[in-house]
């Protein structure tokens, strides 16, 4: 029999595929780094680059406490702030690709499961029990408010519980398992959003603190802070890159996906558990920041990494360089006042989104 | 020959839902074997009973060789990410080799390649799926499933959104296979092509109601009734069969012509 391939005028030859994913992952990484340094240097107040430069590496190698003046201020208060940005922002755009993956729905994000909604009902809970008060939007990047120590305890442990929630409420549903999931979430999220708004509205004096956390929260992070959140941002990441391989698989469907070998269940249990821990690290330090971890793997497979090896990775470094220049614009757009940070991604995630999508494949 | 495949007095029900009643049926090396029946007579489920997606609950099912690397299964409409290029999915045929953290290695390269050529995708191979007509798709996921090195293929419909040209090359091709020693088990709707199998297992209401030679099983007064239409027979010039509904009432243009002239 004769060959009967169609030769066709070929639009797009995207050869040498593992290299592209590898130089997006190596690109973005060098991007990111550029981002850290520069938002370092610009606020309120602004730093030389060769002052930021010199703290960074001053602080790095332990000598901290010799810094004076603004070096100080670029270690002590920028460095942190800016790398729970960029840690907050890996964690959102791995877990939004994640779930995009497992769901092999577009419109999935970090927050699919109701770890928002929990994390928010914790935090709520903790303002209110605590009794602080946060400065709604601090005024400048000098002034630490006085985080309640609770808040990110309260709030992983709503997360864990939300998702939980949502799990077992899947399981007690009808057979599919991927819309029951969905489903089980909507409402896990709709009532934790209502019990936390009449939380709000009981404690009205704690609105505002409750709210701009709500909105997301980088000013007060330090260094402590985000050595609390690596640990599980970190493991969460790493369980996600476990499954890469199989998330691929499931791209081709849950049955052909299971006849190549890939065990589903554990597949589906591994990423929903490693996208609600680094999700939870992600939202218990700094409160709700949106839209970063829809838009970050959706930036990342059109530039060129569509597989979960690559776009991991990719995903967490956009989501990073995202989030960080976010809390850049944040910091210095009514300067030296302060918008919340998860406003700006929203406002800007909005309408970046909305172009990827009319830009078409 | 060698039986690749035996299933043994196989029950299968969704909730109180008997799906699959007592079947029994087996695959030897080199065969086609063509799954017939109206719909819901359970071909699709006795299909993923087969490929192992589904667990009998009576009766058991001999695999030769061991899961998921003999058997290799097509579902009905499989679903291809639309930015991947062909290659990276056929790749994906590897997974049961590699497993989830290695990463290809010329061996598996070559195999790829052999696949792709195989099911007459290698010229596509760097063209992103989403560009791709629905015949290369499925010649696609066809070289996918090649790339696991089956010694049993289990296909769902696999000509449903073909047309004749691109029907007759899937054809050729899951001849070529058999030849290789392949078993072959494909769910059909069309009898004309089931008609080319080496064998028809024809079903209706989860029961194995026929089973044997093309020749044996299509038969009008076997099918039907179980079609509940009327069926005809007609033999082409070239001696292959030809399954024709509602031509008890009404004969075929040709024969017409032929009378006419």
């Amino acid at each position: 029999m004769t060959s009967t391939l169609v030769e066709r005028p070929i639009p797009r030859m995207p050869t040498r595929r593992r290299a592209r994913g590898l130089g997006t992952i190596v690109g973005s990484g060098l991007i990111l780094a550029a981002v850290i340094v520069l938002s370092a240097a610009n606020g309120a107040m602004p730093i030389t680059l060769r002052e930021t430069l010199h703290a960074l590496s001053r602080g790095a190698q332990g000598h901290a406490s010799l810094l004076e003046g603004v070096e100080a201020i670029a270690w002590n208060l920028r460095f942190p702030r800016v790398l729970m940005a960029a840690l907050v922002g890996a964690c959102l755009g791995s877990s939004g690709a994640a779930m995009q993956g497992l769901f092999r729905n577009p419109l999935a994000d970090p927050y699919l499961l109701g770890v928002a909604s929990g994390a928010a009902l914790g935090a709520t809970l903790a303002f209110s029990l605590s009794g602080h008060l946060e400065p709604a939007f601090s005024e400048t990047p000098f002034e630490k408010g006085t985080f309640p120590s609770l808040v990110p305890l309260f709030s992983s442990v709503g997360a864990a519980g939300a998702v939980v929630t949502t799990l077992l409420l899947a399981r007690a549903g009808a057979k599919s398992s991927t819309s029951s999931l969905l489903l089980s979430g909507v409402v896990v999220g709709g009532v934790l959003v209502s019990l936390t708004t009449y939380l709000m509205l009981r404690d009205a004096d704690r609105l505002r603190a409750v709210f701009s956390w709500s909105l997301g929260n980088l000013a007060s992070s330090s260094w402590s802070d985000l050595g609390h959140a690596l640990p599980y941002a970190a493991s969460g990441m790493g369980l996600l890159y476990a499954f890469a391989r199989g998330l691929d698989a499931l791209q081709l469907g849950e049955d052909t996906a299971r006849t190549v070998g890939v065990r589903v269940g554990t597949l589906r249990a591994g990423v929903i558990a490693g996208a609600s821990l680094a999700t939870a690290a992600a939202v218990a330090f700094v409160g709700i920041i949106g839209f970063v971890g829809l838009v970050a793997p959706h930036a990342m497979r059109r530039i060129g990494a569509p597989h979960h090896r690559a776009l991991l990775p990719a995903s967490a470094l956009g989501g990073a360089t995202l989030l960080v220049l976010a809390d850049l614009g944040a910091r210095t757009v009514i300067r030296p006042a302060e918008l919340p940070v998860g406003v700006v991604t929203t406002l800007i995630g909005g309408p970046f989104f909305l172009w990827l999508l009319r830009r078409g494949p | 020959m060698t039986i690749l495949l035996d299933a043994a007095h196989v029950d299968f029900s969704y909730g109180p839902r008997r799906v699959v009643c007592d079947v029994t049926l087996s695959l030897r090396s080199g065969e086609i074997v063509a799954l017939i029946g109206p719909n819901g007579a359970g071909k699709t489920t006795v299909l993923k009973l087969l490929a192992g997606l589904l667990i009998p609950d009576v009766g058991r099912i001999g695999v030769s060789g061991s899961r998921p690397r003999t058997v290799a299964y097509l579902a009905q409409a499989d679903e291809l990410p639309s930015d991947w290029s062909v290659r990276e999915v056929v790749e994906l045929g590897r997974l049961p080799y590699v497993g989830l953290f290695r990463d290809l290695a010329p061996h598996d390269d070559r195999i790829v390649r052999d696949a792709m050529e195989r099911a007459k995708v290698a010229l596509l191979a760097d063209r992103l799926v989403g560009t791709l007509s629905g015949g290369e798709r499925q010649r696609v996921t066809l070289a996918r499933a090649l790339a696991q090195e089956p010694r049993v293929l289990l296909l769902d419909e696999p000509t449903a959104h073909l047309d004749l040209r691109h029907r007759v090359d899937l054809f050729s091709t899951l001849r070529a296979e058999a030849a290789r020693g392949v078993g072959v088990v494909a769910v059909m709707h069309d009898l004309t092509f089931a008609a080319q199998a080496d064998a028809c297992v024809l079903l209706a209401d989860g029961r194995l109601r026929a089973e044997g030679r093309p020749g044996d099983v299509l038969r009008p007064d076997l099918l039907s009734p179980i079609y509940e239409t009327d069926l005809a027979l007609l033999h082409a010039p070239d001696g292959r069969v030809v399954v024709v509904p509602g031509a008890t009432k009404e004969r075929a243009p040709w024969t017409r012509n032929q009378e006419s002239l």
